[in-house]
Parts: structure tokens; C-alpha cells; sequence
């Protein structure tokens, strides 16, 4: 896979090969993406909170989570359109993410990484050993695949910041 | 002239106001998010230069949390509403106030 940033603000993934591309797009597949992430994961963490806090976050900040989620969501299932199509070459799939789609992909790869991680306990950070099952090594290396797309976004997205702000 | 030090109660306006604004935005540690990652959230939602926000990104890294933003709970509530739209484990915690 080969990344390149064109002078529109445009990340063009090429190179792809068949089994790659699978691998990126089978997670996002999933349905219910923007509400398990907030009764897993960001609902978990607040439990210690104080309850008026716990009570304004369920009825305030938690629908408007919802709609934020949802929408990348459906951005990002729009731009994994373009893996989908069989291209002349097993090897030659292209992800573009538009500079506008640059945002919801930077939030849903997180997401992403977040629920494919805490369900079975995995760290990013461990070293695929033998002790893995085959499973268990395939979400590691989908969290480190959506890892390098995010690292690309990051460094495209802060290349166009401010001066101050590099 | 009495020189005795006479110990004024505090107005309740400013006990209220100071209340007010002794809250603070806290970024837990998890070990899934990319420190640029990060870095460049603290960036785009407080406006921090790369440097400080970099700072910052190390004292969650290292301590496990660290506070971003003081102030009032209604502002306070929206910073932790941003940072959770990026994913990252934010809550806002009450200071309690000096006696």
C-alpha cells in the first residue's frame, strides 16, 4: 500500500492488494458502531463521575455523539465504496479519502481501533507472538493497518496547519 | 483605632462564582490512540502550539491523565463533549474549592 497527498488536500491509498482491502473494509461493515462505543467504552469511563454529570452527559452530549458517529460513519462506508470495485489487478485497489472525508476518517479510525481492542483485552502495543490465535493476530494487524492510515491523515492534516501551530 | 484584624465573611456571590468555575477538563491515558493522534486533537480543540500540546500529550502518556482546561462546568461540558467526539477519554472532574 502506498500513500500519497495530492495538492487538493486529497490522501490517495494505492496499491492495495485484495486481501488488504478486505481487511479494511470488513470492520466498518459492522451496524451498530456509534452505539457501542458509548455504552462500552466512553459510558464505562464516566461511571465514577458524579451523578448530575453522568445524567447530563446521557441526555445531552450522548445523542449529539450519536449523530457525529453516525455521520463519519456513513462518509467513511461511502469513500471504502471505491475498495469494493474489482480492479484489473488483485493488487490495485485505491482508497481515496477526500480532504473533506479527512475528519470523520481520523475520528472513525479511532473508533475503530478502540472496539477491535477492548472486547478481547488486546494491546496495540504487544508483539505478535506465538500465544495468539489466529483471530487474535488478525484484529492486531487490522489495528495496525487503520494505525498507518491514521498516522497519514495526522501528518496530512498537520502539513496544511498554521505556522504556530507546527 | 482598633488594629484588630477583623475576618470578613465571604459574599456568597463570590463562594457561588468561584464554585462556578472549579472545574477542570481531564484526559485519561488508553493505550490505543497514536500519540500524534493526540497531539494534534489537544491542538485543534484548545488551540495549544505543537510544543505544548506535545507536552501535554506526554503527561497523559507518562502519568496517566492530565488536565487540559479550568473553568466553568457549561464550557467545561462542551471541551469534554470534543475531545470524546475524537475518541479520547475525557471527563471533567469538580476542584474543590481551598477552605
Amino acid at each position: 500500500m502506498i500513500c500519497s497527498l495530492d495538492r487538493s488536500g486529497n490522501l490517495l491509498f494505492h496499491e492495495i492488494d485484495s486481501h488488504l482491502a478486505q481487511l479494511i473494509i470488513e470492520p466498518f461493515e459492522e451496524k451498530e458502531l456509534s452505539s457501542k462505543i458509548i455504552n462500552q467504552y466512553l459510558f464505562k469511563k464516566l461511571t465514577k463521575q458524579d451523578p448530575l454529570f453522568s445524567q447530563d452527559w446521557k441526555e445531552y452530549i450522548v445523542p449529539e455523539l450519536e449523530t457525529l458517529f453516525l455521520s463519519c460513519h456513513q462518509q467513511v462506508l461511502e469513500d471504502l465504496e471505491s475498495l469494493k470495485k474489482h480492479p484489473a489487478h488483485a493488487h490495485s485497489h485505491r482508497l481515496i479519502i477526500a480532504f473533506d472525508h479527512r475528519d470523520a476518517w481520523l475520528r472513525m479510525l479511532s473508533l475503530i481501533r478502540l472496539l477491535m481492542t477492548f472486547p478481547c483485552r488486546m494491546d496495540p502495543k504487544i508483539n505478535i507472538d506465538d500465544t495468539l490465535s489466529v483471530a487474535e493476530r488478525k484484529i492486531l494487524l487490522q489495528i495496525e493497518i487503520f494505525a498507518l492510515i491514521q498516522q497519514c491523515l495526522v501528518e496530512a492534516e498537520m502539513k496544511e496547519a498554521p505556522e504556530h501551530f507546527k | 483605632m482598633s488594629t484588630d484584624t477583623i475576618l470578613l465573611e465571604k459574599p456568597k456571590v463570590f463562594q457561588q462564582a468561584a464554585a462556578e468555575a472549579a472545574w477542570q477538563v481531564v484526559v485519561y491515558d488508553d493505550p490505543v490512540n497514536l500519540m500524534s493522534y493526540v497531539t494534534m486533537v489537544f491542538q485543534k480543540i484548545f488551540g495549544l502550539t505543537k510544543n505544548k500540546a506535545e507536552q501535554k500529550m506526554l503527561e497523559v502518556h507518562e502519568q496517566g491523565r492530565s488536565a487540559l482546561w479550568s473553568g466553568n462546568r457549561e464550557e467545561g461540558e462542551l471541551y469534554v463533549e470534543k475531545l470524546q467526539g475524537y475518541l479520547l477519554t475525557a471527563v471533567l472532574e469538580h476542584i474543590p474549592c481551598p477552605k
